[in-house]
């Protein structure tokens, strides 16, 4: 059976799980704790090791939605599964203490899944903190990554839609950067050189 | 800036309304005053609606009514431009909304299809930036081209074949890009260092076409 696992990564409270929720066709497997760090995300609950749901694409195939915890000290959890995953939904909630900083902090720790083009971020409560901007994000990322344009989307978990116009970003730009080879020179360039 | 520069650019603006037919003329305008160098607010007015004005420095604009309201064909468009101090506030109240939502709209809808007179046919194409696709309308198709200039630069007919899109489909979205200033533009012959693979669209059964099947999208 094939498998494409695809990661849902970003700080406490983005809207991880929510996500996952909007888009498996089972019910999401979750791995919820009390939260005690209310000061950082005001809700009761958090991820602790994972959630988990899935599409099945057929009987042969299966497209896994990973959320991973957002605290570091469950960063042993990305670990393991980077290794499998074909790339990366990045969620960021804009009303979080530096939110680009937070957002450039996870695309270094992913930087292989970054540096194939499996990465798209969602910046999240837009409606509670307009800024910054998908501008604002997309400048930092220029600074840190001059060489890759990453898709910057302004989302909302609980919309199905958005959830899927984020996750088929993710998949044409993976397989798109495989329809690409190096352009073989010409014999007659390789002669005037 | 020289303030030779600065007289330039402000009288690049423009004076008085000009009158345009179509959105195509009037995209021509937009697409003229939006690339010069100081802030600028434009007003479009088609008759019988309420006017769409634009704050370039902000990227921003404001309509009472979405784009899709207005006439597809307008038979006269009233444009005015004016170059305006740094700084200077917003000519409408409020905040407005995200400019690329009017430029989109526009580049998709105003040539049908046909090639916006400021690309050329041996252009090659490449994504400078994303679209913010949660705020815009959009297809798959959209989003499978999108992707394909974020990998490397092409040409038309280099886009069809990847994205298996027809002439028009491809066009407007390089009409649209190009007008919300999303696509680095080359010229010439010279061909680029990473080209598209001959079998690129051979890909029914890739991972993105099977989602979309399974997602109804």
């Amino acid at each position: 059976m094939a498998e494409h696992v695809i990661l849902f990564t970003g700080p406490m409270g983005a809207g991880k799980t929510t996500a996952i929720e909007k888009l498996s066709e089972i019910d999401v497997v979750r791995t919820e704790a009390a939260n005690t760090e209310r000061q950082v995300a005001d809700k009761a609950t958090t991820t602790v090791a994972l959630d988990y749901g899935e599409i099945v694409l057929d009987d042969q195939d299966k497209v896994r939605l990973y959320g991973i915890p957002g605290q570091r000290r469950f960063d042993f959890m990305w670990t393991i599964l980077k290794e499998r995953a074909k790339g990366m939904v990045l969620l960021v909630h804009n009303d979080a203490d530096d939110p680009i900083g937070r957002a450039v902090e996870y695309l270094d720790e992913f930087a292989d899944l970054y540096a194939k083009g499996g990465v798209v971020i969602g910046i999240t409560r837009i409606d509670i903190a307009p800024g910054p901007s998908v501008t604002d994000y997309a400048a930092a990322l220029a600074v840190a990554h001059p060489d890759k344009i990453v898709p910057i989307y302004t989302v909302d978990p609980r919309q199905r839609d958005q959830m899927r116009t984020l996750l088929m970003t993710l998949v044409a730009n993976i397989e798109t950067r495989d329809m690409f080879v190096e352009r073989v020179p010409q014999r007659e360039e390789l002669v005037a050189e | 800036m020289t303030s030779a520069e600065w007289d330039y650019a402000r009288s690049s603006a423009g004076e008085g309304p000009r009158y345009v037919t179509g959105w195509g003329n009037s995209a021509v305008e937009i697409h003229r005053v939006g690339t010069i160098p100081v802030p600028v607010t434009m007003r479009l007015e088609v008759a019988d609606h309420p006017p769409i004005v634009i704050d370039f420095a902000r990227r921003t604009y404001s309509a009472t009514l979405p784009f899709d309201r207005y006439p597809i064909h307008p038979g006269s468009v009233a444009i005015t431009a004016e170059a305006v101090a740094p700084g200077s506030p917003a000519p409408f109240p409020g905040i407005g909304v995200q400019l690329d939502g009017l430029l989109w709209a526009v580049g998709i809808t105003a040539f049908e299809g046909s090639a916006a007179p400021w690309l050329r046919p041996s252009d090659r194409y490449r994504l400078s930036r994303w679209p913010n696709f949660t705020e815009l309308p959009h297809t798959m198709d959209y989003i499978r081209m999108t992707a394909l200039l974020g990998a490397g630069f092409l040409s038309l007919p280099e886009l069809c074949a990847g994205a298996s899109v027809s002439v028009g489909q491809a066009q407007r979205i390089l009409n649209a890009l190009s007008l919300m200033g999303g696509l680095q533009v080359v010229g010439g012959v010279e061909e680029p260092t990473m080209v598209l693979r001959q079998d690129a669209a051979d890909q029914p059964r890739g991972l993105f076409g099977r989602l979309r099947a399974r997602l109804g999208l």
